[in-house]
């Protein structure tokens, strides 16, 4: 085959890849993390339905606020602001976090506090991973990584996330950001109306 | 030292957002103009492949010949066709999960209002019952 013909297999293949990153990856990773979430919404409906706390505990209606916050600006979670938060990190936790925390504290049960901690650190783990998989390329190099060594070494990255609380952070700070947008957007429909 | 107030913590926030709304916007700009280059490069290469192949002329260009590499073209086809199946693959396995989580539910309320509702008795994910595949 001469060079030509070679140089518009490229051109083709690479019109064919700007169309899929650009479009069909960045929508697909947007409604799997979105599934991912309704999933953990649902297991966290069913878990207060059978709990102590109930639904009208204020850690529950945090929790789920989150995720609906979560839901509706997933597509603002993007790796640049995450590696932001992640290098200008500050000593305080933001606000909403600390609100949270305090609510899941003044649940009775010691089971049930673990429980919601542990939907929020699912929670967080998703927007991690969202992230990173949203890129293609990254998608491309971390995938087969994160496979195998889940397959063949049994890591555990959730709780590697865990133990690295400037990784937790800074997906906190993220959800934050979202929460704050969520309000002012909220604020604002209040006053048009 | 004083701890910093609520109000100073606050104000640190809405700076902290401020900036990172900022460091969003540069990155934005060159996130769309690199998409856009990448679009007018490729209508610029396929233009000269058509010009070279029509005969009218012929090119030196280094872009030209790294396209022109056979295993550099067969490269981004395999990342292509790659691509297009992992994207194939998770949009099944999406499906799936969807259905998962919407039918059961669904499936509940619907027998507390018939308890003789009747069942396709396909998998929770809408599959095939392995003892039924051939």
């Amino acid at each position: 085959m001469n060079t030509p013909y070679i140089v518009l297999k490229s051109v083709l293949a690479l019109a064919g890849l700007w169309v899929f990153i650009f479009y069909f990856w960045r929508d697909y990773r947007i409604d799997s993390f979105r599934e991912q979430v309704f999933s953990i919404r649902d297991r966290l409906f069913l878990y207060a339905a059978d709990s102590e706390f109930g639904f009208d505990s204020p850690a529950y209606k945090m929790l789920r606020n989150r995720m609906n916050v979560v839901l509706r600006y997933a597509h603002e979670f993007t790796m640049n602001r995450f590696l932001f938060f992640l290098i200008f990190r500050r000593s305080n936790r933001p606000s909403e976090v600390w609100n949270l925390d305090q609510a899941i504290e003044a649940v009775r049960s010691q089971r049930e506090r673990e429980k919601l901690q542990e939907f929020n650190l699912i929670l967080a783990f998703a927007i991690f991973q969202f992230i990173v998989y949203r890129s293609f390329c990254l998608y491309l190099i971390t995938r087969p990584i994160v496979g195998l060594s889940q397959m063949l070494l049994h890591v555990d990255y959730r709780q590697a996330m865990q133990n690295r609380p400037e990784l937790a952070g800074s997906v906190e700070r993220l959800e934050s950001d979202a929460m704050e947008d969520a309000q002012r957007e909220d604020c604002e429909a209040v006053g048009v109306a | 030292m004083a701890s910093p107030s609520l109000a100073d913590r606050r104000q640190a926030e809405v700076n902290e957002r401020l900036s990172a709304k900022k460091v969003d916007g540069v990155v934005s700009v060159i996130r769309t103009f690199l998409k856009y280059a990448a679009i007018v490069l490729i209508c610029r290469y396929a233009y000269l492949s058509v010009v070279v192949l029509a005969g009218k002329s012929t090119f030196a260009d280094v872009g030209f010949r790294i396209l022109g590499n056979i295993k550099v073209s067969d490269g981004i086809a395999y990342i292509f066709g790659g691509g297009g199946l992992v994207y194939g693959l998770g949009q099944r396995q999406l499906r799936r999960k969807n259905v998962e989580r919407l039918t059961a539910v669904k499936n509940d309320l619907e027998r507390r209002l018939d308890p003789n509702r009747t069942s396709s008795d396909l998998t929770r994910r809408g599959t095939t019952p392995p003892e039924d595949q051939a």
